[in-house]
């Protein structure tokens, strides 16, 4: 899926400053991709605003889905929760497609939570609540699926499995995964979009980075390891400045995402 | 438990009256002495008993008639459109009247039977349960409503649904508190114009000067509501228990 972001403005009711000014960027969200940057950065609120949840000051998104879709944007985020009145195996019968419970079958196991099934929601631990809902938003047919730090309170080694199992399971599937471990955003994604700290001014442009595209990072050789160091640091290093006024004079290896209009970002 | 605070209240309240009574040494006319209480409590006890489980029934039943009135009005107004913003007001407003203004009105058009006491009990518990309702019913629940909505599946019935939910508590804290005021519309009704009820004979002892029957009275209406509001409690809990499996 293609995303034109044109001037976007936008600031929170009750914030003194805007966290997008004059945004223009296009992304191309094909595959899976990343959205990186610092806490405070506008990486949930970019997302949202994406997803239509919030509208923005001035400015208009465009988008524009591949041939095979029109399916809408799907965002999912760690603080969702089930109806309390259901189990969790009532719930995702009720809300998976029938053509996708053999999918639901294979995610639940999968994802480690197939011992979970009969309990109420709330009876759950925080990382297996993640697992729960990523599962039913991953049987749904979307045209693109933004998982917002989805993954959060699970632990490193299932989170790199789940993660591996949704590359390998949906391979032509769009997505956008936000997260704070660099490691992780550089390994798994194939681009990474790069939000730097906001100035009082908000941000105005957004980088883009290749990413190493993984699939199972377990066991994985020195040299890999090495690549994806080096990699989360040059995008921790791209998160941690403060505005992007001369983005090319921080490196090579990234650049930012083109303008609606065609021409560089900046 | 319920039962037992309102026993505790009462004997205090007794204490402190005969206290008072000894202390200034009034007369057992304006304050009659306790074994003069209690042998009028025996011999007319029951006649009292079944006046407020009368008024009793007729409260639920003002409290029930409220209680669907106003969920049906907040549902339907619980959207930020204009109607919902009318009765919205409309609500705030009206319940700054209070009851014993409109009741007269009631009495005119209804006369002084059932109808009047039950139109007055559920008037005077409905306005606060329709404030309770449009807030729960209009508040979104975005952790539990946004898989559903971006989905396309969250229709008004279960968005009602995930609201009355995850207020529950709040919910059966408003219903159970309205239930005694419904007993007090009630008995406000019968005080002021019906012949039937608790609050008939509370005005028949206030015309004859006779505290020992509205002490009785009093016994009776706290014995009952108490009751009320404890079985609303208990329905309460038990509901939330068995939803949340």
């Amino acid at each position: 899926m293609e995303i034109g972001l044109k001037n976007i403005t936008f600031r929170y009711q009750e914030a003194r400053n805007p966290v997008f000014t004059q945004l223009s960027a296009r992304l191309s969200l094909k595959g899976f991709n990343a959205f990186f940057g610092l806490s405070g950065s506008g990486k949930s609120t970019l997302a949202r605003l994406i997803a239509g949840l919030e509208s923005p000051c001035s400015g208009s998104i465009e988008m524009a889905r591949g041939a095979s879709s029109s399916r809408g944007i799907l965002y999912s985020w760690n603080g969702e929760r089930l109806p309390g009145w259901q189990r969790i195996i009532d719930h995702l019968h009720r809300v998976t497609p029938e053509e996708s419970y053999g999918l639901l079958d294979e995610l639940t196991k999968q994802f480690g939570i197939e011992d979970l099934l009969l309990h109420r929601f709330s009876r759950l631990s925080m990382g297996q609540k993640n697992r729960v809902n990523l599962v039913r938003y991953l049987v749904q047919d979307s045209g693109l699926l933004i998982m917002d730090e989805v993954l959060a309170n699970v632990d490193e080694p299932m989170r790199h499995h789940i993660l591996a199992c949704i590359k390998r399971t949906f391979p032509d599937r769009d997505i956008v995964y936000i997260a704070h471990s660099a490691a992780e955003v550089a390994a798994f994604a194939a681009r990474v979009f790069i939000l730097p700290q906001p100035g009082e001014e908000g941000i105005s442009s957004i980088m883009e980075a290749e990413g190493l595209d993984l699939g199972e990072i377990q066991e994985i050789d020195q040299r890999t390891q090495e690549l994806i160091r080096q990699k989360s640091m040059e995008l921790l290093e791209k998160a941690s400045s403060s505005t992007l006024l001369n983005p090319f004079a921080q490196g090579q290896t990234s650049r930012p995402a083109a303008s609606i209009d065609g021409r560089d970002g900046l | 438990m319920r039962i037992f605070q309102f026993l505790a209240i009462y004997l205090v309240g007794l204490a402190l009256l005969f206290g008072a009574k000894f202390a200034f040494q009034l007369s057992d006319y304006l304050v009659p002495n306790p074994l003069e209480l209690i042998l009028f409590a025996r011999k007319e006890g029951r006649v009292f008993m079944e006046a407020a489980a009368n008024t009793t029934m007729v409260a639920i039943a003002g409290h029930g008639c409220s209680l669907l009135l106003a969920a049906a009005v907040a549902f339907i107004s619980r959207g930020a459109n204009t109607i919902g913003q009318l009765v919205k007001t409309a609500a705030y407003n009206l319940q700054a009247y209070p009851v014993v203004a409109l009741a007269p009105i009631v009495f005119i058009f209804l006369g002084d039977g059932l109808a009047s006491r039950l139109l007055i009990a559920a008037i005077i518990c409905y306005f606060p349960l329709l404030l309770n309702f449009l807030g729960v019913f209009a508040t979104p629940v975005q952790e539990v409503e946004l898989f559903f909505q971006q989905t396309g599946r969250l229709g008004p019935v279960l968005e009602v649904k995930i609201r009355v939910f995850e207020n529950l508590q709040k919910i059966v804290t408003v219903v159970a508190g309205s239930s005694t005021l419904a007993m007090v519309g009630t008995i406000v009704a019968e005080f002021l114009a019906a012949s039937n009820g608790i609050g008939y004979l509370i005005r028949k002892a206030l015309y004859q000067n006779n505290l020992n029957a509205i002490l009785t009275a009093l016994f009776c209406i706290g014995l009952f509501s108490s009751g009320y509001f404890w079985t609303i409690e208990w329905a309460g809990e038990r509901i939330r228990k068995e939803l949340s499996g």
